[in-house]
């Protein structure tokens, strides 16, 4: 089967953010939003309990992959995020796209790639958990969310994961349809940070 | 309207050097920084605010908190316009513009106080009785009604502001900063748990502020500056002020409104900061400080401005350094009251008169009054106000043993008639909050009875039915104890302040005083302008209930919420029904205490933000081309590319041409798509199709449709085999998710064991889908290095390959009719191949064709739209699709269903194709094929899909008619607007009957 991720594509990306969305949000002072959508993700699938299969992806990727909501592995450049009990993003820079979809290949597991199906934005700054508290409902105390954490949530009105760096910077994963949205609105909560 | 300063020259929380212009009605005034709209009202002088609900009567200002049911005024104008605010709970500023409500041309000469002429005809529930006939005159009773009667006028423009929410946690949420919520912040604090303070007002200290106690050798608004500081030094404690709590929901959820901007002037509201902040707290445990109201006396005209709840007055005379009136008198029937009148006549109000129902008042009071010089007029009542506009005189008479008035008058001129009729604890939250009242008849008020609330809920001090200082502070601190070590806190008990002793509140009942006229109106809801006689009137009537009784006089109503009717109103009624006001019950509270304005409850979602609009990659590209879009579910897909000048018809009719004659391009990226994998993909596939799968190759599509378990379909699409237990499935743009929540429900709930893994890729996905008879000649020519011959890549086929330069997966399926390639590229490149496949395209004439060229091109193929030909009640049968059901198969969703006798009647809706004999008319969908029989006429049929086809040079109609595929040939009516029109009923297929373009 042809594996589109190997392919090199010569043809120019699109992000789903547009140029002058991007624009809008250096306006923000407090707090940086940035786009990093072409980071490499994947979705792996897989029984945790079959060591065929968690020893086959330590092998391919070093990782170990975590087995509680929340939890977060990470070996070498790659990452793994739990998403349900057989259910991993792996995710990685954008450089180190191919040599991941190259590794999950090899293992022989079932994976595909979401990086375009998934946008990924980055927020940091001293107000990002009051921001994102005007759309979310998850507890964002540092003992309950912890750094390092990562969590299926809904913001605003759409389905997120949200990875905690620190306790004022996120990873934030949604899907690329509804990225816009987000983004929009992100930088309109975010609009009483702007001085 | 009196011109007088009520400022005293020194005392309160105020700061008179801080002068605060605003208007009232039009007139400019001057108050200063730390007044309400209510003392800088009364400090210049202005007794009349408003009008009353129904019956126009003038209304001034009643109290000095959230319970004033009085004095509502409008604030701001034009966008920003807030109507039925208290006057008693809005800070000035600078340029504050407010006016009255519900009067017409003004508060002082109001045309509607005409209606109070005819106030006895008009009862409670008047309306229902007297507008009943004739019955269609109602909507024009209803304008009138509507116009006459109500509260402030609704905003006419769009809200300048914003709104937000904001969601948080804590450990321990106190409601309230009186006495009982100050000792408990004070006691939990140093504990580390995460505490949120809320209160109403916008200084911390609830009753104290009003206070002349000493607690700690201090006065009590000092103690209160003191433990504020001390607070506001713990970093796990967060203080909120001008916020309050309104809602009290299951599993400790609570709703708090701040408001934020509400009291700055215009150019201190910076942009980007919401005006209300809907707090949506969860938290463990919860202390209820919410204090307590006092209760009005019900007398003859006790609506009048200038008669006030006594609590008021203090407030007034302590906090704000403004004396509510020039001469008063006290009317009471407890000792709570007898504090105030000495402190207003030691400020220079001078009380005439205190009268006092009880016979025996405690004789330390009755000294305290002798002492003061204050006349105190034992077993008497105030059984009139006298004065319209302003208070000129009560009347006053001794009360006989049998509560009856004794022949003696007394006329006591004043301008302020203060009264108490003893406390009634704010209960609203603890009833919200699931618990149930128990009444003390002893204080005369429902307390909450803790043993009857299920969540981490306590309550503390006088909304706790305890009315004492000292009982406020021990309580709050108790139930901090209580609520730190319930959620696994330490703590150290902390030391009780020492206060002096005040009096216990043991009122005496009367509950409706006596009047010399019956025509004199004693009002229990001076909100709802519900009088005695209404409650009178509603038992007589039959509503007894006292839900009936809300309900009908609409007591308790409204954003006053019954806090000083609710308990007068259960007395009343108990006394007419000779019951007990245990037995008479009250009316459960609901959310929101106060009112919430609608922005908040909206919050972000407005605007833009309403609903998320998705957007394929290819929005941009398809704005560029001119696009116009249609919403299709969430997305936002190209309806139509015109040309200058085009309209949306010929543009259409242009699009469709060019796929029939050379080459469309159509963006298909919203199409559902799902990743099926493992070596039960085969197994699941078989069970959500009804037909068969077994014999599909990798490299092969099938057309499949969905059923649910009642055999009816629900969704359709393509699936691919894309190589060993892979699976590429696709679904239609508006069932992507309900599919798959499908998947999930049967994965999840009965087929556990199958080793399938489903992954929804719709976006990952873009899908440019390339139409028509030059469409291989498209590809060659955008380069591919897939063989694109008709041996090597035939119809229902997919190959994986390189378009364009792009890896892609490349699906030849067709939902036109023509030869058709629909190319799959990841999402972001998809703007990419668009452009090279434009351009490639141009020498062969391509043109972008949107939704409705789709539907045209795929009706006149016959190729069903699952939610227009399908409506949840529809079989594959109905729509000739036998062959999408698999004879052999041993299961799959739906089977069963399909043997259930009303899905194999005869007579079902059954899909044709209709031709109007008018080849130009177009049948408008949803349009009734009529069927007549012995003088009756019914339905039929339905039209499903209705277009004009350019390929057919006529108007064509998919349609579902009762056995419908045994009458094609036959002449059928359809009436249209009063019209009929005749078609013939043909086979739904106007186009390649044979597939020959398909397949070429």
């Amino acid at each position: 089967m042809l594996d589109i991720v190997n392919k090199s594509n010569q043809a120019p990306r699109i992000s789903a953010i547009t140029t002058r969305l991007l624009q809008q949000s250096s306006n923000l002072k407090q707090v940086k939003l940035t786009d990093e959508s072409f980071r490499g993700k994947f979705i792996l699938w897989g029984n945790p309990e079959d060591s065929n299969f968690t020893e086959s992806i330590f092998a391919a990727t070093g990782l170990t992959l975590p087995r509680q909501c929340g939890e977060v592995s990470e070996a070498g450049p790659y990452r793994a995020i739990w998403a349900n009990p057989q259910r991993w993003y792996l995710i990685c820079e954008e450089k180190d796209e191919s040599s991941l979809a190259e590794q999950l290949k090899g293992s022989g597991q079932v994976h595909m790639s979401v990086t375009d199906g998934q946008c990924c934005f980055h927020l940091k700054g001293a107000p990002a958990v009051d921001l994102l508290k005007k759309g979310c409902s998850l507890n964002f105390g540092e003992t309950k969310f912890t750094t390092g954490q990562c969590l299926q949530t809904r913001l605003a009105i759409t389905k997120v994961f949200l990875h905690r760096h620190s306790s004022q910077s996120f990873d934030i994963y949604v899907e690329r349809s509804y990225s816009e949205y987000i983004w929009k609105w992100l930088l309109d909560a975010a609009k009483e940070y702007s001085c | 309207m009196s011109n007088l300063n009520n400022r005293l020259k020194d005392g309160g929380l105020i700061d008179r050097s801080q002068k605060i212009r605003f208007t009232f009605n039009n007139k400019s005034y001057t108050g200063v920084a730390g007044d309400t709209l209510a003392s800088a009202l009364i400090a210049n002088g202005v007794d009349l605010v408003g009008r009353s609900f129904k019956l126009h009567r003038p209304r001034g200002i009643m109290s000095a908190g959230v319970e004033e049911c009085s004095a509502y005024v409008q604030v701001g104008s034009g966008d920003r316009h807030t109507t039925n605010v208290n006057a008693t709970q809005i800070e000035i500023y600078e340029g504050l513009a407010t006016s009255s409500i519900h009067c017409w041309p003004s508060v002082e000469n109001d045309v509607g106080a005409l209606v109070e002429k005819f106030s006895s005809l008009l009862p409670s529930g008047f309306y229902y009785k007297t507008f009943m006939w004739p019955a269609k005159f109602w909507n024009m009773y209803e304008h009138a009604i509507r116009s006459s009667a109500g509260l402030g006028k609704a905003p006419e423009t769009e809200d300048a502001d914003t709104y937000e929410y904001r969601y948080d946690h804590y450990d321990l949420v106190i409601v309230g900063s009186g006495p009982a919520g100050l000792m408990a912040a004070r006691q939990a604090a140093p504990s580390g748990a995460s505490i949120l303070l809320v209160e109403q007002d916008f200084k911390l200290g609830g009753s104290l502020l009003s206070d002349t106690v000493k607690i700690e050798e201090q006065p009590a608004a000092d103690w209160v500056e003191t433990l504020t500081a001390e607070l506001q030094g713990f970093n796990n404690v967060t203080l909120l002020t001008r916020t309050t709590l309104t809602g009290y929901y299951d599993g400790n959820f609570l709703t708090a409104l701040e408001r934020v901007t509400d009291h700055l002037p215009a150019n201190a509201r910076r942009s980007g900061i919401a005006r209300e902040r809907l707090w949506k707290v969860r938290t463990k445990q919860v202390i209820l400080a919410t204090g307590s109201i006092e209760r009005p006396l019900v007398f003859g005209n006790n609506d009048r401005p200038g008669v006030m709840l006594a609590s008021g007055a203090r407030t007034y005379i302590n906090r704000f350094g403004v004396k509510p009136g020039q001469v008063a008198v006290l009317f009471t029937n407890n000792d709570s009251a007898y504090e105030t009148a000495m402190e207003l006549q030691q400020n220079g109000v001078t009380v005439e008169a205190i009268i006092d129902i009880r016979q025996s008042p405690p004789a330390e009071l009755c000294a305290q009054a002798n002492s003061n010089n204050i006349k105190l007029l034992k077993g008497s009542v105030v059984h009139n106000v006298l004065g319209k506009k302003r208070v000129t005189a009560v009347e006053v008479a001794s009360l006989t043993d049998q509560n009856t008035l004794g022949t003696d008058n007394l006329q006591i001129r004043c301008d302020l008639v203060i009264q108490s009729a003893g406390w009634t604890p704010t209960v609203h939250l603890f009833s919200q909050a699931g618990g149930k009242l128990l009444f003390d008849d002893k204080q005369l008020c429902l307390r909450p009875d803790a043993a009857t609330v299920s969540q981490q809920v306590q309550s503390a001090g006088s909304c706790n039915g305890n009315f004492s200082l000292s009982d406020a502070l021990s309580e709050g601190t108790r139930a901090a104890c209580q609520a730190l070590s319930d959620c696994g806190f330490e703590y150290t008990q902390a030391n009780l302040p020492q206060v002096s002793e005040s009096r216990p509140c043991i009122p005496q009942a009367l509950w409706r005083v006596p009047t010399r006229k019956q025509s004199i109106k004693r009002f229990v809801d001076l909100h709802n302008d519900v009088a005695t006689s209404d409650v009178e009137l509603a038992n007589r009537e039959g509503y007894r209930s006292v839900e009936h009784l809300k309900r009908y006089t609409a007591t308790g109503m409204g954003p006053d919420q019954g806090r000083t009717s609710n308990i007068n109103a259960l007395a009343i009624l108990a006394e007419e029904q000779k019951s007990t006001i245990p037995a008479v019950g009250t009316t459960r509270f609901r959310p929101p205490y106060t009112p919430i304005s609608f922005g908040a409850v909206s919050g972000r979602r407005v605007g833009d933000f309403f609903q998320v609009s998705r957007k394929t990659s290819l929005y941009e590209t398809h704005e560029k081309a001119g696009a116009i879009f249609e919403p299709a579910g969430l997305w936002l897909r190209p309806d139509f590319y015109p040309a200058a000048g085009e309209s949306r018809e010929q543009a259409v009719l242009r699009e469709c041409r060019a796929v029939r004659k050379s080459v469309g391009i159509f963006d298909a990226s919203s199409l559902g798509k799902l990743d099926i994998q493992g070596p039960d993909a085969l197994k699941l596939i078989n069970m959500l199709y009804a037909n068969g799968w077994n014999t599909l190759k990798p490299g092969a599509c099938r057309y499949g449709v969905m059923l649910k378990e009642d055999g009816f379909i629900f969704d359709d699409g393509v699936t691919a085999c894309l190589g060993e237990n892979h699976y590429h499935m696709t679904t239609t743009t508006g069932n992507a998710e309900t599919v798959y929540s499908w998947i999930e429900e049967w994965q999840q709930c009965e087929w556990l064991d199958w080793d399938v893994y489903v992954t929804p890729v719709t976006t990952q996905w873009a899908a440019v889908s390339i139409a028509g008879p030059n469409a291989r000649e498209l590809l060659k020519l955008v380069g591919t290095d897939i063989d694109l011959s008709t041996e090597a890549f035939p119809h229902m086929q997919f190959r994986e390959g390189s378009v364009a330069g792009i890896a892609a997966r490349v699906f030849r399926i067709s939902f036109t009719g023509e030869h058709s390639y629909e190319i799959n590229v990841p999402s972001s490149y998809a703007p990419a191949l668009w452009d090279a496949l434009m351009k490639a395209g141009k020498k062969l004439g391509i043109e972008p064709f949107g939704l409705e060229a789709i539907h045209r091109l795929r009706a006149e193929k016959g190729f069903i739209a699952v939610g227009l030909e399908t409506d949840g009640t529809v079989t594959p049968f109905d729509l000739g699709m036998s062959w999408a059901v698999g004879k052999k198969k041993a299961d799959f969703l739906g089977k069963r269903a399909q043997k259930l006798p009303e899905l194999t009647r005869p007579g079902r809706r059954q899909l044709v194709g209709l031709l109007t004999d008018e080849p130009d008319y177009v049948l408008p969908e949803g349009a009734q094929i009529r069927l007549e029989t012995s003088g009756q006429s019914r339905s039929q049929g339905h039209v499903s899909s209705s277009y004009m086809s350019s390929t057919l040079d006529r108007s064509m109609a998919m349609a579902m008619l009762e056995n419908g595929l045994d009458r094609h040939g036959e002449n059928v009516t359809l009436h249209i607007d009063g019209k009929a029109v005749t078609a013939q009923v043909t086979k739904p297929l106007f186009y390649d009957e044979d597939g020959g373009r398909l397949n070429a």
